[in-house]
């Protein structure tokens, strides 16, 4: 999104050490998420990674918004523990 | 939507964790911090809640940035009991445009034009744009959002800010639009950025304002030290009390008027032989009605005084009493002030 700026923003911003670490948590994140069961692994793959709105998953599973919103906490409590 | 209100006690039986990762969710789906007043007072409890947050954030941006490709994992691992859910996963990443232009990727994709619809260039910018969160303020709003390293960012009406946290790495936000106040917790190890119009201020502990206008960036400096990279020539480094001003023309660094910082973050801003035109310019960046002014010679009229952001038309009231001038409205969202009688300017 930074390099789109028609004065040139390539100097400005330098490159990410960070990415080679990223890359691995994000290893290590997805092999968190297989060990979830498979709704809530689909519905935090669905919002977190595919952007999906809270309500759009609900009416996709024909649960309440707040019902995903429990799938979501449940996710993120495990990812946490293991990441 | 209704929501349930969070109490501490609630927060509390749900342990450490359990809470930090209710709090995110909830922050996630309501798009910005309803749960601000709760979530600092369950932060203040116990050092351990510090500590559960900054796991659950870095459980949350170890994902930023994974698209499709990432997935091929659940592809290969399926069980084949439920045979529709490979239909469904190509069904959710084809649609994964449409939804996130709908939604919360909105700004940043219309600030660059918007991916080509559909193509795989497309998705991907999409799925990267949608792991940013995005906090916003609608026109003459301004709120503060504490951030998952216990700095506060505050922003100033009709702005927008991106942050992309790197786990342990850089603290990267940009400034999409408008003007924001940022008080950063002091990290040595993690750079804090924020980037705007194609500049990066990057600081150590300290807090500074940053306003973007089409062309023009400001940085303020209140308190430490950031040092400021332009899109072009070597960076400059700012000391506290001043600001700087990057444009077309380049970059020029001045007396900053620091009290001003603190103006908009209370709902007031402060003019000091301020121009009528330069005054109505300010005050309309937090209305929908609008203020404008008819005649070029009352556009020059000097005004001074602390004036509430909120509230224009009392700013238009004062104006006609101390100057020959009368407000008339004009059409639903706009009031012009213009010479009474023709004897002022």
């Amino acid at each position: 999104m930074s390099s789109s700026t028609p004065n040139g923003t390539a100097a400005a911003i330098s490159t990410l050490p960070a990415s080679s670490r990223a890359a691995e948590s994000l290893q290590t994140a997805i092999a968190a998420l297989q060990k979830l069961p498979e709704r809530t692994r689909d519905i935090f793959v669905l919002r977190r990674i595919e952007g999906h709105a809270y309500r759009d998953i609900a009416s996709k599973y024909g649960i309440s918004v707040s019902a995903v919103e429990k799938h979501m906490v449940r996710a993120v409590q495990h990812l946490a523990a293991t990441v | 939507m209704i929501r349930e209100v969070l109490t501490l006690d609630h927060l509390k039986r749900l342990g450490a964790d359990g809470a930090a990762a209710l709090l995110l969710v909830r922050q996630d789906a309501a798009g910005d911090d309803p749960d601000e007043a709760m979530f600092d007072e369950w932060l203040a409890a116990d050092p351990a809640h510090a500590d559960a947050w900054a796991r659950a954030c870095d459980a949350w941006t170890a994902f930023d940035g994974a698209g499709a490709a990432d997935l091929e994992v659940f592809r290969q691992s399926e069980e084949p009991e439920e045979p529709q859910a490979r239909a469904r996963w190509g069904f959710a990443i084809a649609a994964s445009v449409a939804v996130i232009a709908a939604t919360g990727g909105t700004m940043l994709l219309d600030r660059q034009g918007g991916p080509e619809p559909g193509s795989a260039a497309g998705i991907q910018v999409a799925a990267v744009d949608a792991a940013k969160r995005m906090l916003t303020t609608a026109r003459g709003e301004h709120r503060s959002l504490r951030l998952a390293d216990a700095s506060t960012v505050t922003l100033n009406t009709d702005s927008a800010v991106a942050v992309a946290f790197k786990p342990g790495g850089e603290r990267r936000l940009e400034l999409v639009r408008g003007q924001a106040f940022f008080k950063v917790a002091q990290d040595k190890t993690r750079p804090f950025l924020v980037s705007a119009n194609g500049q990066t201020v990057t600081a150590l502990g300290t807090q500074f304002e940053v306003r973007a206008d089409a062309s023009t960036l400001r940085v303020v400096l209140v308190e430490g030290r950031v040092s400021v990279a332009p899109a072009r020539g070597a960076p400059v480094v700012m000391r506290p009390g001043q600001q700087l001003l990057a444009g077309p023309q380049g970059v020029t660094v001045s007396v900053a008027d620091v009290a001003a910082v603190g103006d908009w973050q209370r709902g007031v801003v402060t003019f000091k032989g301020t121009t009528l035109a330069a005054a109505v310019t300010e005050l309309n960046r937090y209305s929908t009605s609008q203020l404008k002014v008819d005649d070029p010679g009352i556009a020059r009229l000097t005004v001074s005084g602390v004036f509430q952001t909120n509230d224009a038309r009392r700013f238009a009231r004062t104006i006609a009493e101390i100057y020959p001038v009368r407000v008339v409205p004009a059409g639903d969202r706009h009031a012009a002030a213009r010479a009474a009688g023709g004897d002022a300017g």
